[in-house]
């Protein structure tokens, strides 16, 4: 999970993971493999953006099958329907994704990007254009699916509560750079710098307590 | 909330605007209909160029030669309209003054100029074992000069309007350049490239200037009714004047309307 403010340069690190930049200096390895001069169809990432760009040309199923069939797979068909399945689209099949609600396009978007069996899935602020109920139903999903497949998710929000209840760890950006990294209780209760701590909206002397306003709608509040 | 005062005032707003709006489509109305409805009521001019097999010949030429040089623009255009809506690089600006170069010449130096390239001294028609002059490519390289603006600025407006993203995603998901290009920003950016290959063979059949320079003959439409017009004048140039447009306008009005579904 990565955290930080606007601007922080999240969404272009997953761009980078994902080869869509190349980046000036530095490495990516994905799974023991060296990737940074892999093109992005080699890499086999998942990527779901923020307004999940869903191919506005194609139906609901043939953007799920897209990467399938580009994969050659005879069961490109059955694969995709399984998954329109697994994520309740299954009845949007052969619509466009303009006729499609936010959650809806969504699920088709993390449906499609699960296709290839990638070993990465990159989220960019997946939750963020989603309504509250909505948001609580997909991030429940995103917990479902993580737990099920097993796959490693690089999950980018500004969101704290949906860190605390997503990540495994969290890693904070500010202005570029890779702050601090940690679990949720490490990066909540001794965030690395001032900066954090006040982004986080917690104070960095552990005794003057908590500030982080916690919503009702997240459940009991984690107790560290 | 919008008060009735302020209602008021934008209708006097949009009235003036459409006031003088109309001056300018009353003058081009009036221009073409005039003639229309002036040959329309002597129908036998109309028949008489539609019976003649010189006039025919003619247009089916222009329209076939005009085709051929889209189709040329298409194939060569699309992918410089792709890289110019794609990659930034130094020197666009430059390339992208050449594209619309042709525009702002003026065509019967356009014609000069494909002349002196494709005549039989000429830097390309030296070496070409094609005659260019008074011959069908001189008529096809003379529209192609002229129309290829027409198509690449509305490929290139085409692709520009596709989200690059969805070809990174389509890419991430295992396509290569190749298959994200013709399976995703290529039908997005179709109904552009198919409005600049409309405008293209448009421009391609209304033009006189350059054609009339490298290739008088075989006659275009167009270099026919201006050879009439010197011969015979109006009473033989306008009713094949109104023939061609009819047919035009026609086969645009179809394209457009299978185009916008």
């Amino acid at each position: 999970m990565l955290l930080g403010p606007t601007a922080a340069g999240k969404t272009l690190l997953l761009e980078l993971i994902a080869g869509f930049y190349a980046p000036d200096r530095g490495e990516i390895w994905i799974d023991g493999i060296e990737a940074t001069h892999l093109p992005p169809e080699k890499r086999r990432v998942g990527f779901v953006y923020q307004d999940y760009a869903l191919f506005p040309h194609m139906t609901v199923q043939d953007n799920v099958e897209f990467g399938l069939r580009l994969r050659g797979r005879l069961d490109a068909e059955n694969r995709a329907k399984e998954l329109m399945e697994t994520f309740e689209v299954s009845y949007l099949a052969k619509r466009k994704p303009n006729t499609l609600s936010g959650g809806e396009k969504q699920r088709v978007a993390i449906a499609r990007a699960l296709a290839i069996d990638p070993e990465v899935l990159l989220l960019d602020e997946p939750l963020s254009a989603l309504d509250l109920r909505t948001q609580e139903q997909t991030r429940a999903e995103l917990k479902r699916v993580q737990k099920e497949t097993g796959i490693t998710a690089v999950h980018v929000t500004h969101n704290q509560v949906e860190a605390i209840l997503l990540a495994d760890r969290i890693g904070l950006m500010m202005e570029g750079e890779l702050v601090q990294v940690g679990t949720a209780e490490d990066v909540f209760t001794r965030p690395a710098t001032r900066e954090v701590a006040e982004f986080l909206g917690v104070s960095k002397d552990k005794d003057q307590g908590n500030e982080l306003k916690w919503p009702k709608w997240a459940g009991p509040r984690p107790r560290w | 909330m919008i008060t009735g005062q302020k209602y008021y005032f934008q209708k006097g707003f949009y009235i003036l605007l459409g006031a003088m709006g109309s001056i300018l489509l009353a003058f081009i109305f009036l221009t073409i209909f005039n003639m229309m409805f002036d040959q329309l009521r002597h129908p036998s001019g109309i028949l008489r160029a539609a019976k003649d097999p010189s006039v025919m010949n003619s247009i089916g030429l222009t329209l076939y030669a005009s085709m051929i040089a889209t189709a040329i623009a298409v194939l060569t255009g699309t992918p410089l309209a792709y890289i110019l809506a794609r990659r930034e690089f130094p020197g666009k600006w430059l390339i992208e003054s050449l594209v619309d170069l042709p525009v702002i010449v003026p065509h019967t130096v356009a014609g000069i100029a494909l002349l002196m390239i494709f005549g039989s001294h000429g830097l390309i028609g030296r070496f070409s074992h094609v005659r260019f002059v008074d011959a069908f490519p001189g008529i096809v390289v003379a529209m192609l000069f002229v129309s290829a603006p027409f198509f690449v600025n509305s490929a290139r407006e085409g692709f520009q309007s596709v989200d690059p993203r969805l070809e990174w995603v389509a890419r991430s998901l295992g396509a290569g350049p190749w298959s994200a290009f013709l399976k995703v920003s290529l039908p997005l950016a179709f109904r552009h490239i198919l409005a600049g290959a409309i405008m293209s063979w448009a421009r391609g059949i209304s033009e006189f200037g350059a054609v009339v320079v490298i290739a008088y003959y075989p006659l275009i439409a167009p270099t026919l009714i201006w050879d009439r017009f010197l011969t015979s004048g109006l009473r033989e140039s306008a009713p094949i004047s109104v023939l061609l447009i009819s047919i035009c306008m026609t086969i645009f009005v179809v394209l457009r309307l299978l185009s916008r579904r």
